[in-house]
């Protein structure tokens, strides 16, 4: 993640500058910005496309709920000493339960970064993505 | 959709050209100079007419990590950013040849291409990422809402799958209150920075304790200015919001004005 300068994120109201330096956090600037040209669907690199448009998938759904409801009941825990703010704000950013548009993003970061690990050698072209990306052809025709 | 329907192969390229951005052909390769893409290989320009594209000769794309495209895309752009005005293009096109790269780029409206690239002279982005304090927003909705407390007691010593539909509610309900405090939290942020940016794009955020992500076109001279005027932000959203500022970069967010 994103190195922030020194607070513990509980102060809060602090403005910090950091450098993006993680993979996801390059990618989270980059990813489904700038001119498309028309031939983009046949040129781009493997299943990349699909995610950039997965990643407009937005769901407000019951699993977005079910986290929201799940941090308020938590934070009466916190209230009463038996977990730490850290804590908290670390399960809920790997809930599994989470926003659906959140996890499709960060199955594309996934996808791309290859699991967590920087510079890992993706796999080459799956056949579920190859499947993908003739359905994705197939409707534009 | 206008194009039409490719040739069976997608990406055989012995020599293919990853293609990073436009820049003004007067630009050109001082533009690129001492550059090293996604390969180590230099990075190159395409020049037809008034425009050059920023291209990097790859063998085999897919026999590239696209971790190290990512990487290079950002610091290619990045550098050449700060060298002269450039449109970013979307991450991961990868044409076959020089040939290609004028046709499907180069030709595209040069009018527009070339007014844009104008319009971003001296001028970079930055992205400003404003993130609620959960606790501190959780406690307020809780202090606020009669109902949110009363759900909570109800749920929170019991199993989940005892208590689905409250828990539900209660999901909802708070969804809903931190939706409605971030419409005035929001405001708050944009009318401090107005004074100082030229344009603001609002990005996506799916992040639960997301307020803001924000992309914004600012005057390069102006940077410290904004960085004043997010810090003024900061301090009235105090305890409540945690502000992030990140760049001078490429402007990705403000490359396809009009275009």
């Amino acid at each position: 993640m994103t190195v922030a300068t020194t607070s513990p994120r509980n102060q809060g109201g602090y403005l910090s500058r950091p450098s993006p330096s993680g993979l996801a956090d390059v990618l989270d600037i980059i990813l489904d910005k700038g001119i498309v040209i028309d031939a983009y669907v046949r040129v781009s690199l493997v299943g990349i496309e699909i995610l950039t448009i997965d990643a407009r998938i937005v769901i407000a759904s019951v699993d977005t709920y079910l986290r929201c409801a799940e941090a308020t009941n938590r934070l009466d825990l916190y209230q009463q000493g038996g977990q730490t703010l850290p804590e908290l704000v670390e399960d809920m950013g790997s809930s599994a339960a989470s926003a659906k548009t959140k996890g499709v993003i960060s199955g594309a970061k996934k996808a791309i970064t290859g699991g967590d690990g920087d510079e890992e050698r993706p796999r080459r072209r799956s056949s579920s993505s190859s499947g993908s990306r003739t359905r994705r052809r197939a409707e534009q025709e | 959709m206008t194009h039409t329907a490719p040739p069976a192969t997608t990406v055989e390229t012995a020599t293919g050209r990853y293609v990073y951005g436009v820049v003004r052909a007067d630009d050109g390769s001082s533009a690129v100079t001492d550059l090293a893409g996604a390969t180590g290989e230099a990075v190159t320009v395409v020049v037809h007419g008034e425009l050059a594209a920023v291209v990097e000769a790859v063998p085999d794309a897919d026999a590239v990590p696209a971790a190290r495209f990512v990487r290079a895309h950002a610091r290619v752009l990045d550098a050449v950013a700060a060298r002269c005005s450039v449109l970013p293009l979307r991450f991961g096109t990868v044409l076959d040849s020089d040939d290609a790269v004028v046709e499907e780029v180069l030709t595209l409206d040069q009018t527009r291409l070339l007014a844009t690239l104008e319009k971003l002279d001296g001028h970079v982005q930055l992205i400003l990422k404003a993130r609620y304090v959960l606790d501190t927003v959780l406690a307020e909705i809780i202090a606020e809402q009669p109902q949110v407390r009363e759900l909570r007691d109800r749920t929170r010593d019991l199993p989940e799958e005892a208590t689905m539909p409250d828990r539900v509610r209660l999901g909802e309900l708070v969804h809903q209150a931190m939706e409605a405090k971030r419409g005035p939290d929001r405001d708050l942020v944009l009318d401090a920075l107005e004074p100082c940016v030229e344009e603001w794009s609002v990005r996506h955020s799916g992040d639960m304790n997301g307020l803001l992500d924000l992309a914004v076109l600012v005057d390069a001279s102006r940077v410290a200015d904004v960085e004043e005027h997010t810090r003024r932000a900061a301090q009235q959203l105090a305890g409540r919001v945690d502000l992030q500022l990140i760049g001078p970069m490429a402007p990705y967010d403000f490359a396809t004005d009009g275009v």
